[in-house]
């Protein structure tokens, strides 16, 4: 996050040496001017950064720690320079209302000025399309297609950027700087959006069988077509099935199965939708995975006292983690269900805990016990010294026991978790 | 995240609205306002007074206009007419630095051809006619006329407008 805001401030400081400061801010009217050339600027690249952190880059999933943080940083950062965005006409129009109402208001009227209507039209695309995020709740595959249409608005702003007279068509290095971001953005989001099939390694699978673990809970098996796909216990892929019933959009998933198993398994809870549909699959449909991702893993920490904690379906990267768990990792896992039937894997649990001594298994049944908190675990749990927690779960059950266990003096740095909402 | 996107969206929503239904409903007004400010004449008319009432006076040659040759101090010549842009600077849509390179100076061939300097490579075109009668809000005086302090002060202090170009005079 920090190199993203250096890069964004650098053609500030370049603008800022192009012309005495003083004169920048040499009066109200010059004031909102430069300020609206410098909101402008930033949220310029801030909106390229954007688009190339939605490229699902590997490097990207290191230097975060996981792709699931990458995507949590794309929205935090789109907000920004959305918002920076916005204010760029805003500031700029008033110099134009101190002259006339008139001029103001033709400012925002689109078709007059041709870099200005692009500008114009950029906005509107960015409005309706974060409002589809923030405020108009779609189905989790049509705001992904909507969102696409980013690179529409993103599109626009750098036609505005290249044929506005402005400070970034005055200087060569602004110019150059702006463009070369822009066009990278838009290069990889191009080929994110239109051109993913063609660019992003994909490892082909075939459905193997599909078991209903219970009312709510599909397990689908996948059997390699020609390379198998590596993966550290606890990683997450894109998975993309192509069958009749189901849409092929690709949708992220953990992986449930151990990486010392020939097939690749996921455990798909049924939230309504598109999940609902995997229903429908058939033996020997194709499926198209793209991965692995994320950083949650038992194996990226030294320590090897270990809590983990599951929130129903939030088990399926500890059930992975389990099975091929060495010896001399000391695990309790607090799995906790809202009921008894909720509760799948139960049996397999209690079967690697009778095999690994060193591996303890509590189930934690809402129902009957209440809530899970951190003071329990963190009571039951004293024989491990200085553990590490992992938390898997739904985001207000993560939110609840982080927040928990930060108050109860664990180091933020022990605490690793998830984000699965995305 | 969701609150700062909602809270720019509300100001940038407000915004835009008051200014497009500000400027329809006092489009008008502004009208006859601009007109009372342009018209030279006025102007004109407003110089000689000064010029009986005050008690310095100065000659508008190219020696007095090559003294105010800075940003800061920006006399410039247009045909024949002299005008005191210093208030100007900041809101040139060509940006300052097209501007300070004609202080002192005749610029009656930049204004015409937006080209200050040879190495500029930015158009050759000339200025919209709002430019042209923004320019008068400007306009001390014509060259070799005697004028009076107070319209070098009144000058100076002028609210910066912009005019709107007829295309490509945006500053984005």
């Amino acid at each position: 996050m920090f190199i993203i805001f250096v890069l964004s401030f650098i053609p500030v400081i370049i603008w800022s040496f192009m012309e005495p400061l003083g004169a920048r801010f040499i009066n109200l009217n010059a004031t909102m001017t430069s300020l609206g050339q410098i909101f402008g600027l930033i949220g310029m690249v801030m909106f390229s950064i954007n688009l190339i952190l939605a490229g699902r880059f590997k490097f990207l999933d290191k230097y975060f720690h996981g792709l699931d943080k990458v995507y949590a940083n794309h929205s935090r950062l789109g907000a920004i320079a959305f918002s920076l965005l916005l204010f760029h006409p805003l500031f700029l129009v008033v110099k134009y209302i101190t002259f006339s109402l008139k001029q103001a208001a033709l400012f925002f009227v689109p078709f007059i000025n041709t870099p200005i209507t692009w500008g114009i039209i950029s906005l509107l695309i960015m409005i309706i399309l974060i409002s589809f995020t923030f405020y108009i709740k779609l189905k989790y595959n049509i705001w992904k297609m909507s969102h696409k249409f980013m690179v529409l608005a993103f599109f626009f702003a750098v036609l505005h950027t290249i044929f506005i007279s402005s400070d970034v068509s005055r200087n060569n290095f602004l110019r150059y700087y702006i463009l070369s971001i822009a066009f990278l953005g838009l290069i990889i989001s191009i080929r994110q959006t239109i051109f993913n099939k063609f660019f992003i390694k994909t490892f082909k699978y075939k459905v193997k069988n599909i078991s209903k673990l219970n009312s709510d809970i599909l397990e689908i098996e996948m059997e390699k077509q020609n390379q198998k796909m590596d993966f550290n216990p606890g990683q997450f892929a894109f998975f993309s099935f192509i069958g009749d019933g189901v849409s092929s959009e690709s949708h992220p998933f953990s992986i449930s199965s151990s990486n010392i198993e020939d097939n690749l398994k996921i455990t798909v809870k049924n939230l309504g939708d598109y999940t609902s549909h995997l229903n429908n699959l058939k033996k020997d449909d194709n499926v198209f995975i793209n991965g692995p991702y994320g950083d949650f893993s038992y194996k990226k920490i030294n320590n090897k006292n270990q809590i983990w904690i599951a929130g129903g379906i939030g088990i399926t990267p500890f059930f992975s983690m389990a099975k091929g768990l060495e010896n001399e990792y000391k695990v309790d896992l607090y799995y906790s269900v809202k009921e008894e039937k909720e509760a799948v894997y139960k049996k397999e649990f209690e079967e690697i805990t009778q095999k690994n001594i060193n591996f303890n298994f509590n189930l934690w049944n809402v129902a009957e016990k209440g809530y899970i908190n951190g003071e329990l675990i963190l009571n039951s749990s004293k024989n491990l010294d200085g553990e590490d927690i992992f938390l898997c779960g739904p985001p207000m059950f993560m939110e609840s026991l982080k927040s928990q266990f930060l108050s109860l003096g664990v180091d933020a740095k022990k605490i690793h978790y998830e984000n699965f909402n995305f | 995240m969701k609150k700062l996107s909602t809270i720019s969206l509300f100001i940038f929503a407000v915004v835009v609205i008051a200014i497009l239904v500000a400027g329809l409903v006092f489009y008008q007004d502004k009208k006859n306002n601009q007109i009372a400010n342009y018209g030279t004449g006025v102007m004109v008319q407003d110089t000689v007074n000064q010029l009986a009432t005050s008690g310095k006076s100065l000659v508008l040659d190219m020696t007095e206009i090559a003294k105010h040759n800075k940003q800061t101090d920006c006399w410039i010549l247009i045909n024949g007419k002299v005008y005191n842009i210093t208030s100007y600077f900041g809101s040139h849509p060509g940006g300052n630095d097209t501007m300070t390179a004609t202080c002192g100076k005749n610029a009656t061939a930049a204004y015409a051809t937006k080209n200050p300097s040879a190495n500029r490579s930015s158009g050759s075109s000339a200025h919209s006619s709002s430019a042209n009668s923004m320019l008068g809000n400007y306009y001390l005086g014509d060259l070799n006329q005697t004028i009076g302090q107070q319209k070098i002060i009144q000058t100076n202090s002028i609210v910066t407008p912009v005019a709107r170009g007829d295309d490509d005079e945006w500053d984005d």
